[in-house]
């Protein structure tokens, strides 16, 4: 698995999360800086949300407000099944496969995303 | 109400020992619960650690276990808060009470409400504070009317070390739910240090709490009082500040509804969630509000199962078969999360660990001996009960072994992981 492995899938999220009408709707007023770690490689990414839509998707960790950052931990292989719909990230985190740094709140919000992106 | 338990079997002094005894053996627990939550961060909790440990049928029926743990405790709780609440309305009908508190706590819940985190701070402190400080008060302004302290009695010695192992597992109750502050790290860093101390400096803080309160009502009420009764607070506030001490007690009470048994409701909840995420119940109990994200199904099938128990609590007064039953579960449960590190120290000796527990290897598997024996002792330690608490676990045992089987059937369903498969 190389870097653009998990960097392609982040960025073809980005777009599905983009173009969804009903995750804007979620994630009104919901700016958040996401950090999408591989615990077995080297690809760290931030996702900054802003204003309804991914705005960038960044190489390395960012983000320094505790209240706005989300960090998720997982492998490299593991992250790609979650970002592509092929794992749900809410049964990962109960099989001890992906760590979610976050708020509760932030927590069920981010599968929430996943229900509206890939439904369930 | 555990306190009276204790005072029903034990004196006071040794009632004390046995709640400072319970709170080591907890320290000792929570080492073993921080080792596993650093190396599944951010998981809930008893269901991945279990599931991971262990096989399938087991760890379901541990969790399942537990689920019904919580049921009984809440329905517990539910009928204390009634008690308490009559003393200042006499009129008002328990049932009445237990249906109009599990009503508000349900919907205030689905809706997602909560109290701003500073309140909940607040509110918590003012509760701790209250009860030590009036504790305190209650240990230097003497009944005199409570002949001698029965704090430190020198008899029958061998008696009450034969009873000890029961009363440390009945007041490992009064700490249960420290291990719920795993799944609350903001930070990878915070399982380090902050999440593997935080569990024993909550243990530490409880167990100032209880051992002065049941010092105190030592001074204030005559031992058989105090066993009397499921609320000895009230007759303890009502003895220490005159008549206004029940509004004193009732005031403690809903300080306590509004932060340990919501913490539950909600803690239920949860724990129903992530089980039919996996398949494991049926879909409508994983129904969420995806507004709020307040797990609705979770909610009300907890709600639905905590009404049943209350109604059983209040017309066959079950309380105290319930807390001892319920410490037995627990001794079991806290068993396993200790057996669980021994056994991924085994499995996955390389995997990720960043906080390792400093107990050596024999006393953890003297905790996994130790912890089920004290619980199965504990069933038999109320003389009046008889084998009550022995049959009613072994009910519930039964119980959550189908239901777990069940579960085992429903996931062996073809039902694909990935949604694109579905599609």
């Amino acid at each position: 698995m190389n870097q653009g492995t998990l960097g392609d899938c982040l960025r073809s999220f980005q777009n599905e999360f983009n173009a969804n009408e009903r995750v804007k709707k979620l994630v009104k007023g919901w700016d958040r800086s996401i950090v999408v770690e591989a615990t077995d490689s080297e690809p760290v990414f931030t996702m900054i949300v802003h204003d309804l839509i991914i705005t960038d998707l960044q190489p390395g960790a960012h983000g320094n407000d505790d209240n706005d950052l989300i960090h998720l931990q997982a492998s490299e292989e593991t992250l790609i099944r979650i970002f592509s719909g092929d794992y749900n990230p809410a049964n990962a985190l109960i099989d001890g496969e992906l760590s979610v740094f976050s708020s509760e709140k932030d927590k069920v919000k981010l599968e929430a995303v996943a229900i509206v992106i890939w439904g369930m | 109400m555990m306190i009276a338990g204790l005072s029903a079997i034990t004196t006071a002094g040794w009632s004390v020992l046995a709640i400072f005894l319970s709170a080591l053996l907890c320290i000792l627990i929570s080492a073993s619960i921080a080792e596993l939550a650093s190396m599944y961060p951010s998981a809930p909790g008893i269901r991945t650690y279990l599931k991971v440990s262990f096989d399938d049928r087991l760890s379901l029926t541990l969790v399942y276990l537990y689920l019904i743990f919580m049921v009984l405790v809440a329905g517990v709780e539910s009928y204390l808060f009634a008690r308490v609440t009559k003393v200042i309305f006499p009129g008002l009908p328990t049932m009445g009470i237990v249906f109009g508190l599990l009503a508000f706590t349900i919907i205030v819940n689905t809706l997602g409400l909560e109290l701003p985190r500073s309140l909940q701070i607040i509110s918590t402190l003012l509760l701790l504070l209250s009860v030590i400080t009036l504790g305190v008060y209650g240990i230097v302004k003497v009944n005199p009317a409570v002949t001698g302290s029965s704090l430190i009695d020198g008899s029958n010695v061998l008696g009450q070390l034969k009873l000890l192992p029961a009363t440390i597992i009945m007041a490992v109750f009064l700490f249960t739910g420290f291990e719920w502050v795993t799944m609350l790290g903001l930070r990878p860093q915070a399982y380090e240090r902050r999440i593997p101390l935080s569990m024993p400096l909550a243990i530490v803080t409880l167990l100032l709490v209880y051992s002065v309160f049941a010092s105190a009502l030592s001074y204030q009420l005559p031992r058989q009082t105090i066993s009397d009764t499921p609320v000895p607070q009230v007759l303890y506030f009502i003895s220490l500040l005159g008549p206004n001490g029940g509004y004193v007690a009732w005031g403690i009470s809903v300080l306590a509804i509004f932060s340990t048994f919501n913490a539950g409701i909600m803690g239920g909840a949860r724990l129903i969630y992530v089980l039919t995420r996996e398949g494991n119940l049926p879909k409508w109990c994983g129904r969420m509000s995806l507004r709020t994200g307040a797990p609705v199904g979770g909610i009300i099938t907890l709600g639905a199962l905590v009404t049943v128990s209350s109604v059983l609590v209040v017309t066959y007064e079950l309380e105290l078969l319930a807390a001892v039953v319920g410490s037995a579960i627990v001794s079991f449960v806290y068993a396993a999360y200790v057996l669980a590190a021994i056994v991924l120290r085994r499995k996955q000796p390389k995997a990720r660990r960043t906080f390792r527990t400093p107990s050596p290897r024999w006393l953890q598997w003297l905790l996994v001996f130790l912890l089920p024996a004290m619980g199965l002792a504990s069933l038999f330690s109320q003389v009046n009960m008889q084998f009550q608490p022995a049959l009613t676990l072994t009910v519930l045992i039964v119980l959550a072994w189908f239901m777990a089987h069940r579960s085992l059937l429903r996931v062996g369903r073809p039902t694909p992981n990935s949604v694109k498969e579905r599609i």
